[in-house]
């Protein structure tokens, strides 16, 4: 517990407790109950489906449970399956299917190293020069942020009233 | 702030748990009073007491019948709003922690004088004298109000309280002892201009 507001080691705190503690509650606005009324009033209309889980019915959490349970078991059993008995005729067909993803990585590739042509080509005093530029531009626009955050918004007195 | 009595009728097109309206009603002023003082900001304390509500009803089957409920609610007010300040100071900390010229935190200030420390306000009514403390509070910055709330309200102790804000003890230590001493400052110079006010 601190120190109670008769205590004299420090008449500053002491006096402060005192007028802090004697203060009454601030009044709730009266917008308070009803607003939480209507929120509960709607979250009640809400269909069971769009209420988090804890407030779905019970049958419906058991059942859900129950063909959770399956479908992992399923899951499994077909990933063993699968790689129990994975032929190469299998393989050969997977990947005949798939042979568009090597098109895709062989094009990134190519993007890649056009990419690194390119910028070994650019002077290192001009990709300085860009960071400088671009890391001013920046500092420019936050602290732009942060004076007219200051000088139009945040005011404690604001809050005061 | 609300001047107007206190709520006591439902409002109408809904259908409330009517024993949960009353619980409601019988602890509104407090939990709102706890965020408000944290937050200084009384639209973010009603969000947050909202949210107080909330929670409270998806456990109001063991809160109806327990005698620490208004524990329980004041425990969840205090942590969302610190939690809704952390937000908030993470959010904007680069913009509204700038040094503010004008603002209420006097850290260079030389210690406040008091001759009297029973009384900041001398013939200032009771009314009126709530109303000042209450606006001293919002006055001062964030990082001074709430661990001197907290202290003060809510009787943490320094080290818990260095805990839930995530700052050092010497660092609680220091900004409550800021805080009294600007609240000293802001409610001496409140209370000897309504004294004046007064009198006239």
């Amino acid at each position: 517990m601190n120190l109670p507001p008769e205590n004299p080691r420090d008449p500053l705190e002491a006096a402060i407790h005192r007028t802090l503690r004697v203060q009454p509650l601030r009044r709730a606005p009266r917008s308070l109950e009803h607003r939480v009324l209507a929120e509960l009033a709607r979250r009640a209309s809400l269909p069971w489906w769009h209420q988090s889980f804890a407030f779905w019915p019970a049958p419906v959490r058991a059942a859900f449970f129950v063909l959770s349970a399956i479908a992992a078991a399923a899951l499994v059993a077909g990933v063993y399956v699968v790689s129990a008995s994975a032929s190469q005729q299998f393989a050969s067909e997977v990947a005949g299917r798939l042979g568009w993803l090597g098109f895709i990585r062989q094009l990134g590739s190519t993007a890649t190293d056009t990419l690194v042509v390119v910028g070994r080509s650019i002077p290192t005093l001009w990709l300085f020069g860009g960071a400088v530029l671009f890391a001013g531009a920046y500092a420019t626009l936050i602290g732009a942020g942060a004076v007219a955050y200051r000088t139009w918004h945040h005011s404690p007195r604001r809050h005061a009233s | 702030m609300n001047d107007d009595p206190p709520v006591q009728n439902s409002p109408s097109g809904l259908t409330p748990p009517t024993d949960f309206a009353t619980f409601m009603r019988n602890y509104q002023d407090m939990v709102f009073s706890t965020a408000a003082r944290l937050t200084g900001n009384e639209t973010q304390a009603e969000d947050i007491s909202q949210e107080v509500f909330l929670k409270a009803h998806q456990h109001f089957a063991m809160l109806s019948a327990s005698p620490t409920a208004g524990g329980w609610l004041k425990t969840v007010a205090t942590n969302l709003a610190l939690n809704h300040l952390t937000r908030y100071r993470n959010r904007w900390r680069f913009f509204s922690e700038l040094k503010r010229d004008d603002s209420a935190d006097d850290s260079d200030a030389p210690e406040v004088e008091f001759s009297a420390p029973d009384t900041f306000f001398g013939e200032v009514d009771a009314d009126e004298r709530r109303a000042l403390v209450e606006r001293a509070l919002d006055e001062l910055p964030p990082h001074q109000r709430i661990p001197l709330v907290l202290y003060h309200f809510e009787d943490l102790p320094y080290d818990e309280i260095a805990k839930k804000l995530g700052v050092s003890l010497p660092k609680v230590k220091t900004d409550i002892l800021r805080a009294r001493a600007a609240l000293a400052k802001i409610l001496q110079r409140a209370g000897s201009t309504a004294h004046e006010s007064f009198n006239n």
